[in-house]
This record gives C-alpha cells, sequence and structure tokens, in this order.
C-alpha cells in the first residue's frame, strides 16, 4: 500500500518536473522571438503555433491531413505486424525456412529503410498501396526478427519435455514460444511504430497532395513555419500516445510478469 | 514382474562415450533409484527412455513393446530443470499437459485430485514467479503425475526431484511423494545423487560407473535392509570419482 503511494508521489513529482520545464522551454522561446532574438520566419513561436492548430482544427484542414497519415500509417503497421510474427513464428517452426530467408530479412532490416521509399515508387506508383507498402517494409523486418528471437527464449529442455509428451511442433509454437516471445513482440511493435510514422512521412514527401508529411512538405516550401511545426509537433504527439498505449497493453496482456 | 528392459544401450556425444552397453530392468511397482557421480549418463539414460535422445545401439522394451528412439509417451518424466510457463498461474500450467492428449475426459477434477495430494490448491492462481523453490517443484512434479495418469503411464521417471531445495522442504515433499507413488502402485525410476536420499526411498539402487556409465552394482533393499548400506555404496562410488 505504501509502496503504492510512494510510486504515485514520484510519478506526480516526475510530472511537475516536466511539465516546469515545458512551460519554462516555451516560454523562454515565446520571449527570444517577441524581443527579436530569434527570426519568426524561421522559428514561429508557441503561441502562433498554437492560433495556427486551433484554426487548421476548426477548418477541418488538419483532421483531414491526419486521417489519412494515420491510415496510411496503421493499415501498413497491422499488416507489417501480423506478417512479422507470422514468418516469425514459421521461420522457427520451419528451420529450414529460417535459414533461407531469414538473412533476407536481415538485409532488409539493415537498409536504411527510407532509401527504398523512392525505389518502392518506382515499382508500385503513387497511391495509397505504395504508402502502405512502405509503412510494411519499414515494420516487417523488425517485427520478424523480434518474434524469431523471441521464441528462442524457450528453454530447449521444456521444449523436449513437451516432445517427450507427444507435443506437435505447431502445438509447441502456439502455446509456448507464440506466449514466451510477446515480450519481444511488443518491444518489436514500439519500435517498428516510430519507424512507421516516419516512413509514411518521407512516402508523403515523395509523392502525395494530403498527410501531414504533405503539410510539412508544402508549408517548408512557402515559408510557413507555423503551420509546418503544427504538422511536426502533431504527428509526434500521436506517435508518443500510441507508444504509450503500446506499453499500457504490453502491461495488461503481460500482467505475469514480476516486472 | 519386469516392467521395462534396458539393453545394451551405448550413446556417444561426437567422440565422448556416455553410456557403454547398459544393462538392467526394472520390476513394476518398485521404486528403482539410479546413483553415480556427476556426468555419468544418468540424466542421458532418462532422455534416451523419454524418446527425447536416440541411443546409438541396444533395445529398450517397456511392457513388451519396443520403444527404442521412439517418443512412446507411456513414460512419465520429471526433468531436473523444473520449468513452468511464466505466463500460466498454476492450474493452468497443470492443464497445459491436458491440452493435447485426446482422452482427457474430466481434467479438471484430476488437476484438483493432484493439487489437493500436493498440497497447491492454496496456490492455483499464483503464477510461477510468486511460488517458492518448493511449491515449483511439486507443480512440475503434479504435472508429470496427471500427464502420466491420463496417459496411463505405469513408469515415471523422476531426475533429482529434490536438488536444489533446503532440508524442511525436502523432507516434506519427498514425504509426499512417496506416500502418493506407493498408493497408486507406480514404477518409479529415480535419479539421485544424493545416496541418503536414495536409501531412504527406494526399493533397488543401481550404481553406476563414471563414463561411459555402465553397471557397477545393484542393492536390493528389500533383501539387505538399511543397514550399513551408506557406508557400502560410498565405498563403492569412491572409486568412481
Amino acid at each position: 500500500m505504501s509502496q503504492n503511494i510512494t510510486k504515485k508521489e514520484n510519478k506526480m513529482k516526475d510530472l511537475s518536473l516536466f511539465l516546469i520545464s515545458l512551460v519554462l522551454l516555451l516560454s523562454a522561446w515565446e520571449w527570444s522571438v517577441n524581443s527579436g532574438y530569434l527570426n519568426i520566419i524561421f522559428f514561429s513561436k508557441p503561441s502562433s503555433i498554437l492560433h495556427e492548430f486551433l484554426n487548421l482544427l476548426k477548418s477541418g484542414e488538419l483532421i483531414n491531413h491526419l486521417t489519412i497519415t494515420l491510415q496510411e500509417v496503421f493499415i501498413g503497421f497491422f499488416i507489417g505486424i501480423f506478417a512479422g510474427i507470422g514468418m516469425g513464428l514459421l521461420f522457427r517452426w520451419k528451420q529450414t525456412l529460417a535459414k533461407i530467408f531469414l538473412p533476407y530479412i536481415q538485409f532488409l532490416y539493415s537498409t536504411p529503410y527510407v532509401a527504398i521509399v523512392p525505389l518502392l515508387m518506382l515499382w508500385v506508383g503513387i497511391d495509397l498501396f505504395f504508402k502502405i507498402a512502405s509503412v510494411v517494409i519499414a515494420v516487417l523486418p523488425i517485427m520478424t526478427i523480434q518474434t524469431y528471437e523471441g521464441t528462442r527464449t524457450v528453454e530447449k529442455d521444456f521444449v523436449n519435455l513437451l516432445r517427450s509428451m507427444k507435443f506437435s511442433n505447431f502445438q509447441i509454437v502456439k502455446k509456448v514460444a507464440l506466449p514466451s516471445s510477446l515480450f519481444f513482440i511488443f518491444t518489436g511493435m514500439r519500435l517498428s511504430f516510430g519507424r512507421a510514422v516516419v516512413i509514411a512521412i518521407v512516402a508523403e514527401f515523395q509523392a502525395s497532395t494530403a498527410g501531414i508529411g504533405y503539410l510539412i512538405q508544402y508549408s517548408a516550401q512557402t515559408f510557413d513555419t507555423t503551420k509546418l511545426l503544427v504538422g511536426v509537433f502533431i504527428i509526434s504527439l500521436i506517435s508518443v500516445l500510441i507508444i504509450r498505449l503500446l506499453v499500457a497493453l504490453e502491461k495488461y496482456i503481460i500482467k505475469w510478469h514480476p516486472s | 514382474m519386469k516392467i521395462l528392459k534396458i539393453k545394451n544401450i551405448s550413446k556417444s556425444f561426437d567422440k565422448l562415450k556416455v553410456l557403454h552397453k547398459l544393462n538392467f530392468e526394472v520390476k513394476k511397482g518398485e521404486f528403482f533409484s539410479i546413483v553415480g557421480p556427476n556426468g555419468c549418463g544418468k540424466t542421458t539414460i532418462l532422455n534416451i527412455l523419454a524418446g527425447i535422445l536416440v541411443p546409438d545401439s541396444g533395445k529398450i522394451i517397456l511392457e513388451k513393446e519396443d520403444i527404442t528412439g521412439k517418443i512412446s509417451g507411456k513414460l512419465g518424466y520429471m526433468p531436473q530443470k523444473d520449468i513452468l510457463l511464466p505466463w500460466r498461474n498454476v492450474f493452468d500450467n497443470l492443464k497445459l499437459v491436458t491440452e493435447v492428449q485426446e482422452n482427457a475426459a474430466n481434467t479438471n477434477s484430476l488437476i484438483k485430485e493432484y493439487m489437493k495430494k500436493l498440497n497447491l490448491l492454496a496456490f492455483k492462481k499464483f503464477y510461477p514467479y510468486q511460488l517458492s523453490g518448493g511449491f515449483i517443484k511439486r507443480t512440475s512434479l503434479a504435472r508429470t503425475l496427471i500427464y502420466s495418469t491420463i496417459t496411463g503411464a505405469n513408469v515415471i521417471m523422476l531426475d533429482e526431484p529434490f536438488s536444489n531445495l533446503d532440508a524442511m522442504t525436502k523432507y516434506d515433499l519427498k514425504m509426499d511423494l512417496e506416500k502418493i507413488l506407493r498408493e497408486e502402485g507406480r514404477t518409479i525410476i529415480f535419479v539421485t545423487h544424493d545416496i541418503s536420499e536414495a536409501i531412504s526411498i527406494s526399493d533397488r539402487i543401481v550404481i553406476f560407473k563414471k563414463r561411459p556409465a555402465r553397471i557397477k552394482k545393484i542393492f536390493d533393499l528389500r533383501e539387505m535392509g538399511k543397514e550399513g548400506l551408506e557406508e557400502k555404496i560410498m565405498k563403492n562410488l569412491k572409486d568412481e570419482i
């Protein structure tokens, strides 16, 4: 009980410290621009950004851009997650497949994923499918490797014991390997969500007429720093929120873990 | 009546010869202990019996059936390492072994029965990290017994079931285990390095020679009694260390 109170107190303390630092930072920024130390054309200022944010929200423009980007991110993210988990498990289940295909996945993982975007544009065009495919390519290798590595945490002795009890490979994967790799899977999801957002934005830079990436790119070309920063902040904020949600989901699902 | 015959079993790992023409038989309903120096191949023979390892040569006959190199599923096995699934509580860990058995009717009542016998009922919803070493062992043991009951496995192999336990916990578990196994008339193959533990619980004790394992001597405790036995076994083991 007292431990819980201390934990809550610590959390409140951390939050207060963060809020104080945020207020100080924003005030310093606002003051620097108003005093002429920073050029408003390049830096904008918090009050203008907030004002622009409310305007874009009222006009529906921001929601429109956001919906498009999040649609690309989420569709690609979920396809990448499920395909990655499936491949990771399949590779564990059929080791020969792992020997053949895993090096390619590792190669794809090591490749700077944004560099694939222009190539992908040449292959599949510039519509929604191109952006979703880009996100899948960013998410899939990390999820495959994380799941495959996660299944390795299963003790060999235990697998042997289950084999002696006539468990099939499929049953071992389903009942033991998949649950034991949940930690790795969630870590993969957190890491890959960031990648998914980055690549969706980059894909929108390349070819789009809407989306947060487009908003940022267009604002940069027209020297509208305020609008540009609204785009940057809103997508960053949503990413942080989604990653926080994933952490909460992980805590809920992996409640059996002592940590 | 002989239930299990091990005939001329040999096993090597690369160039390391672990078992060499090993022969022994286990009688139905007896408590048969294997004692030997570290690394002499005690666990290897259990793994071969469970079908996890395939012997290089020799035969294993279980109730007239040749099970050499096969996973027969007719031997219950509790390995030395207690591994429970951390995401399952005690009850669900025990349920795991029933989930792949086609003839596993009324498994919940069977699980409860063994939880009661092994004093696990109060820990039904506990996760492994919430259990002490003794209760992890009890859960592991209950899992082996439930599996053996469902599959009708008459022989149960226990590899160092009391290792890493303090004296009191070990004593309690040993008493409970002996009671259950004797009541149920199970045939037990028990691997240990603790001689007094083997003497207190066994009907027969086999001493393995150092690697590659062969039989050094078999002591029948029902014929010769337990007096002075520890000394005799120690004397036999001394040459092998």
